[in-house]
């Protein structure tokens, strides 16, 4: 366990002395707040807005289903926004992390560290394992880090809005993603020797990873819906206790699949390293 | 042998996946005439993205293997860029333009995106479509590369420009009307032909220079070899 | 105690490059010479546990090699130099130590610090020791490489050149410290500098072409060359001899002193010389003397 700990310790130090780190939560932060700048502008009204505008948009509310009455419509429009925002932040954190992490395990051997390491009491699976949770560490570090700063930058720039919906959207959207992300990319970069390579082989897993997010983003983005159900991104005329089961229980298929995909990339590399060490 | 030396430093993968992406969407157009609107700005999204990732790839000092004997040979270290770009060009370039030839060669007498800067949908408006913007993305990104001493942050600079550009025409453009002058796929019938050419020229001149501050950090030996940044721990 | 049996490596593209070894390798210092391409690399990462043999039987410390975990077991009991060691550019000394100790199984955080302290002062880096490691010069890499070799107070050292890129002073130090380290433990030394094994190994293997062609004492090899090394000085642009070794040569008003290592009882104004490990290995590698 000290050796897993140390491997994942050390991955995350060396990650953030070579600035991988902080330019992988900077691209986070920069791609959530600029979108915020940009939902604000947009939902802002502008000065010569038609009164009849503002009429309409009372109207719209008033015509809510009863068990939406009461709710506080301009909170609504504002957390709904970031829904875009949440994915603007997602893909920019993406691209980074498939980018960026991929170069973990060729940074040994472009190093020369890998003989070394090679000749230690650690196993296959030990160092995997290691490398693997230095990557995630240092992405969920991000996503927290970078999600207590959105809550503060979003009140400031866009006025209030649901906390709670955003928080869950933030932790249930882009932590699975970006661990799948960076699962793919560590497994993926594992067998090439050289930064430069892990970088194509990075570029060749982003349209995989991509795709995988924009199939999954639809599903997992309805979680602010079992919270408040006008959060849900298909209109729930009424809301009730089975609509939320199907929706968690669609939430959960997706994280399965997240996880049968990272367990079958492990499961072809950690092979791989077995037949090349019993050469 | 510094020449194949260049080619295999630059490799080809990225030109051969913009070329099929360009041929499938020229396939796409000679199959249904609904998608020939689209295929001149399918140039612009394209080629500058796929250059600019291979610009990013071009010259890392921290993954270059062997610099310090790159740089103590006798020739200029900027010749390193020159022979790297040179294949850059022949390889994204040519492609480019025999695609361009033959998509002007399919197309031509369809409905393009009329009225093109008032010059008609010829080699010549596909051309000024993808020239600035692929000049201006490979320069910045070669000069991210460099600057940042590794292959990801100058890739990561590409992609991150082209998406800043697609959501530049369509969300902050809206949002920042003054910016047209930087969009790289600034819609040629919402602004004056005056204004695109200006674009171009600007993009154009963001490239030329970023080229120029890449050559003169060649010229620096100490800086490439990171013994400025190692003497400050 | 290393048995090797029989061993043979063969790469790909069969390329052999051992071809039946045996050896026995007790505790002590093992020196490992040959020219370039002997093989000592690749026998040295088999007993390593980085390359598997291709037939033949390797036990160290009573695990046999061929076996994942024996090999796993091995590990925990050595510590390895190899020739072209790189180190972690972005982590300081003290904590490249301290990550190699915890991934040796030194778990106890004051002996891991007390250790890494220790070594450190030995090789003379405590000045720098929290500086990053890509500001060091080639001979502190080296030094850390040996300090990393040295964790964990192994059973079994394997050191591949070991005093390349060391200063004198570095090198005599560096040689002393194995030296007396070798008491209780085995340590397998492999170097081009024959000084290095003559002043410190009590026992010595020659490779050649994958194969032994000598192991015993370097006063055994040293024997081997008794009556063919020979000095002789000759006028200005003559040569010695083709079927002679030039060992070396000194530039003098008279002419030019040869030392040589052959057969040159018949030249003329030859003083035959008290022979040096280094002549040893050089009438071995001319193939005049008979396999050990």
């Amino acid at each position: 366990m000290s050796k897993l700990n140390a491997i994942a310790r050390y991955e995350l130090l060396m990650a953030w002395r070579r600035r991988s780190l902080p330019i992988l939560w900077l691209l986070l932060l920069v791609g959530s707040i600029f979108f915020t700048t940009l939902v604000a502008n947009s939902s802002r009204p502008t000065a010569d807005a038609d009164q009849a505008d503002v009429v309409e948009s009372t109207l719209a509310a008033a015509d809510l289903p009863e068990w939406a009455q009461g709710i506080d419509m301009l909170v609504v429009e504002h957390t709904v926004g970031l829904f875009s925002v949440v994915i603007t932040g997602m893909v920019f954190f993406m691209v980074g992390v498939t980018l960026l992490m991929g170069e973990v395990i060729p940074l040994d051997r472009q190093f020369k560290v890998r003989e070394l390491l090679d000749t230690l009491p650690i196993s296959r699976a030990t160092y995997l394992v290691g490398k693997l949770l230095g990557a995630w560490i240092g992405v969920l570090l991000g996503i927290l880090i970078g999600g207590a700063l959105c809550v503060v930058a979003i009140r400031l720039i866009l006025g209030i809005y649901d906390l709670r919906v955003f928080a869950v959207m933030w932790l249930v959207m882009l932590t699975p993603m970006a661990l799948v992300a960076a699962a793919l990319s560590v497994l993926a970069g594992s067998f090439f020797g050289s930064r430069r390579t892990a970088v194509l082989v990075g570029l060749l897993v982003l349209p995989f990873v991509m795709t995988l997010a924009m199939v999954a983003v639809p599903t997992l983005g309805g979680i602010g819906a079992l919270i408040e159900p006008i959060y849900a991104l298909v209109v729930q005329m009424e809301p009730s206790a089975a609509t939320n089961t199907l929706i968690g229980q669609r939430i959960e298929d997706t994280l399965l699949v997240f996880a049968g995909v990272v367990l079958a990339a492990w499961t072809v590399v950690w092979g791989w390293m077995r037949v090349r060490s019993a050469r | 042998m510094a020449w194949r030396f260049s080619f295999r430093a630059v490799g080809w993968l990225l030109a051969l996946i913009g070329g099929l992406l360009l041929v499938a969407r020229l396939a796409i157009a000679a199959a249904n005439s609904e998608f020939i609107e689209g295929t001149f700005a399918s140039f612009e999204v394209i080629v500058p993205l796929m250059a600019g990732l291979h610009a990013a790839l071009l010259f890392a000092p921290d993954d270059e293997p062997a610099l310090e004997l790159l740089l103590a040979a006798p020739r200029p270290a900027a010749y390193l860029i020159y022979e790297r770009l040179a294949v850059l060009i022949v390889l994204q370039g040519g492609l480019a333009l025999a695609l361009s030839v033959l998509t002007v060669v399919i197309t031509h007498g369809e409905k393009l995106i009329t009225p093109m800067i008032g010059y008609g949908e010829n080699l010549i408006t596909l051309m000024i479509i993808w020239i600035a913007p692929t000049v201006c993305i490979v320069g910045l990104c070669l000069l991210a590369t460099l600057y940042a001493r590794r292959t990801a942050f100058g890739v990561l600079t590409a992609i991150m420009i082209c998406v800043a550009m697609a959501f530049g025409r369509e969300v902050i453009l809206p949002t920042f009307p003054n910016l047209w002058f930087t969009i790289f796929y600034l819609d040629a019938r919402a602004v004056t032909p005056e204004q695109y050419f200006a674009n171009r020229a600007f993009l154009l001149g963001v490239g030329v220079v970023a080229l120029a501050l890449v050559l003169r950090r060649m010229r620096d030996e100490e800086a490439l070899l990171g013994y400025s940044e190692a003497k400050n721990g | 105690m290393i048995e090797i049996e029989n061993l043979t490596k063969t790469y790909r593209g069969k390329v052999n490059a051992l071809n039946g070894v045996d050896l026995a390798i007790g505790t002590g210092m093992f020196g490992l010479v040959g020219p370039n391409g002997a093989g000592k690399t690749t026998l040295m990462r088999i007993l390593a546990g980085l390359l598997r043999a291709s037939s033949g039987r390797v036990v160290v410390f009573g695990h046999d090699l061929s076996h994942y975990e024996e090999r796993q077991s091995a590990k925990a009991n050595l510590g390895y130099l190899p020739q072209d060691l790189g180190l972690y550019p972005n982590l300081n000394a003290t904590e490249f130590l301290n990550y190699m100790a915890i991934l040796k199984g030194m778990t106890d955080k004051r002996e891991r610090g007390r250790q890494i302290d220790g070594l450190i002062e030995n090789v003379r880096l405590t000045d720098v020791a929290k500086r990053r490691l890509k500001t060091y010069s080639g001979g502190m890499k080296r030094r850390i490489g040996i300090a990393q070799a040295l964790l964990g107070d192994p059973k079994l050292l394997i050191v591949d050149e070991p005093t390349a890129g060391l200063d004198p002073e570095e090198r005599v130090r560096f040689r002393n410290l194995l030296a007396d380290m070798a008491a209780d433990r085995t340590i397998i030394l492999s170097t081009h500098i024959v000084e290095d094994i003559s002043q410190s190994c009590n026992a010595l293997a020659v490779l050649r072409g994958g194969r032994v062609v000598f192991h015993g004492t370097p006063g055994d090899l040293i024997e081997r060359a008794r009556g063919h090394v020979w000095a002789l000085t000759m006028a200005a642009r003559q040569r010695p001899d083709e079927r002679l070794t030039v060992v070396s040569s000194l530039q003098m008003q008279t002419g030019t002193q040869y030392r040589v290592v052959g057969d040159a009882a018949d030249s003329t104004d030859v003083v035959q010389v008290e022979p040096s490990l280094e002549d040893g290995y050089l009438w071995l590698m001319q193939g005049q003397a008979v396999v050990g």
